[in-house]
């Protein structure tokens, strides 16, 4: 990613050749920049980040404490990753357009290129890494706690579906400007949470085992584990694929 | 002289607009005034500078690097601000000195603080609070105080107060004693124009009406009132505006020499009047006759 390369761009929009003693040697991303508007992205949502991580800290919490306690906890834990992924989406890229931060930040040494990447990072900083945490955790009350074992193959499928989720938002939310697309993708999303929620509880394969004590990974869980995991990585490269192409913000 | 930008045939075509050719040198050192009322194509050509918008055609250069090819390398020593441009509104200006102090080695502590007490801001002040003059000197802060050789300003004094605006031309014109750095802004008020700039470009609906040296440019115009009667056409090149009532004409010529009022005579105008322009009536004269033809 650090690599040095030559700028390949040796010619101008009209074809005519450019001096190349002006064509410096440089990486192809500028690193210490990418760094800092990773930083300051995190900085400018690290409450809204921990306000969403206490959430759902709070969820875990209870959600081992009675059948109640469970179906408020579950709640409330899917409320908070979803809700965690689309206000930081809507603060770092829909606000920095609509308030017109965006202007400031492109009149910086940065690339599209850059940009892009220090989008992806950011994404990756303030959504993966907590939705990590959040999933481990999970995990870890499932484990730990008198809740059935087999919830947990559920559990997973549906934790990796908000991540999947949120991956179409963010890459969505990358490639269009206007406000009312990703909204209405953020709510589109939400609204097939619910089914898909059904279709696999519905599932003998998937919801059958749920209350089981027994942990069951069978070829349809792993199936759509797997379909989950590989749109997201396609999503990605994808999105970084056409995003780092582009040699112009506007 | 090495030029700090260069346009060179540059098209860039909108739904609503095309900017038509637009040719331009700022030779390094020197302030150049960019002049259009809305829609003129100054915003696009500053925006190319930056290397955020490719032309269709022709070629930009800034501090010797084409764009937008190089423009991480050009932006590191450009520094912009713009009418619409806002800042984090949560957070304080310290913090946007810090933020930007991460990005430039070249950022001047001592300098930024001096600015800071020189435009009277509290730095502390979240940014939301700050009224629009407060927001133009709190950019200002952020981009002079790196000391870029190259300034771009889009629409800098648009909506300041009498007193911030005699503030940000007085640090403009401070920083204007550094020969080594350019600055080139867009502005509506020809006054600050004519008050800061060395050459001046006027753009109207995408096209270029002129660009060159200002005091030449100036120097080139009069306004003549004159009496007499006016049979057919006038007969004088460069004629931009031809006003009459009666038998008194008021001609607003753009290739003055003294061998105009000769040939008025010759023809039997008493000329009564011969005056300098503002660079404000050249530029109205200028739209009005781009408007017409």
């Amino acid at each position: 990613m650090n690599q040095v390369v030559e700028n390949s761009a040796n010619t101008n929009s009209t074809g005519g050749a450019i001096d190349n003693s002006v064509m410096e040697k440089r990486p192809m991303l500028n690193m210490p920049v990418i760094k800092s508007l990773v930083y300051k992205d995190i900085y400018l949502n690290r409450k809204l980040i921990a306000t969403y991580i206490g959430g759902a800290i709070f969820a875990l919490s209870i959600i081992s404490l009675g059948e109640w306690q469970f179906f408020m906890g579950s709640i409330v834990l899917i409320s908070m990753m979803i809700g965690l992924g689309n206000h930081q989406l809507s603060t770092s890229m829909i606000s920095e357009r609509k308030e017109q931060t965006l202007v400031f930040i492109m009149s910086q040494p940065v690339s599209p290129a850059d940009y892009a990447m220090a989008k992806f990072l950011s994404n990756i900083a303030m959504f993966f890494v907590p939705w990590s945490f959040l999933f481990l955790t999970t995990i870890g009350v499932l484990i730990l706690t008198p809740l059935p074992d087999g919830l947990l193959p559920f559990t997973v499928l549906i934790c990796v579906l908000i991540l999947l989720n949120h991956c179409i938002t963010w890459s969505i939310a990358m490639e269009v400007e206007s406000e009312g697309i990703i909204l209405t993708i953020m709510i589109g999303l939400n609204c097939l949470f619910n089914p898909a929620l059904y279709f696999l509880a519905d599932s003998p394969d998937i919801g059958g085992h749920t209350r089981g004590a027994d942990i069951v990974w069978n070829a349809t869980s792993i199936n759509v584990l797997i379909l989950e995991v590989v749109a997201i990585v396609l999503l990605f490269i994808a999105t970084l694929y056409f995003q780092m192409r582009k040699k112009v913000f506007i | 002289m090495q030029n700090a930008v260069e346009f060179h045939q540059v098209c860039k075509r909108y739904p609503e607009f095309y900017l038509d050719n637009l040719t331009l040198q700022l030779p390094r050192g020197q302030v150049m005034g960019l002049v259009g009322v809305n829609g003129a194509g100054k915003s696009t050509a500053l925006r190319m500078i930056l290397g955020l918008t490719q032309p269709d055609s022709g070629t930009v250069n800034v501090l010797g690097y084409p764009m937008p090819q190089c423009q991480v390398q050009a932006k590191e020593n450009i520094g912009y601000a713009a009418e619409d441009m806002r800042l984090y509104r949560n957070e304080n200006l310290r913090w946007h000195m810090q933020f930007i102090q991460s990005i430039y080695p070249s950022w001047d502590p001592l300098y930024a603080e001096h600015l800071v007490k020189r435009f009277d801001m509290n730095p502390n002040q979240l940014t939301k609070s700050y009224s629009h003059g407060q927001r133009v000197k709190a950019s200002l802060i952020l981009l002079l105080a790196r000391r870029p050789r190259l300034v771009v300003l889009d629409e800098p004094t648009t909506g300041l107060d009498p007193v911030s605006r005699y503030e940000v031309l007085a640090e403009l014109a401070e920083i204007l004693r550094d020969e080594s750095r350019s600055v080139l802004f867009s502005s509506h008020s020809t006054q600050d124009v004519e008050q800061l700039s060395d050459s001046i470009t006027f753009l109207h609906k995408g096209k270029t009406l002129a660009s060159q040296d200002k005091e030449t440019y100036i120097d080139s115009w009069r306004r003549i009132l004159c009496t007499g009667s006016l049979e057919g056409e006038l007969g004088l090149a460069g004629v931009a505006e031809l006003k009459s009532n009666g038998s008194l004409h008021e001609i607003k010529i753009k290739i003055f020499d003294a061998s105009v009022v000769e040939r008025l005579r010759e023809k039997g105008f008493v000329v009564s009047q011969v005056e300098r322009m503002s660079l404000e009536q050249i530029f109205i004269a200028s739209v009005r006759e781009a408007t017409k033809s």
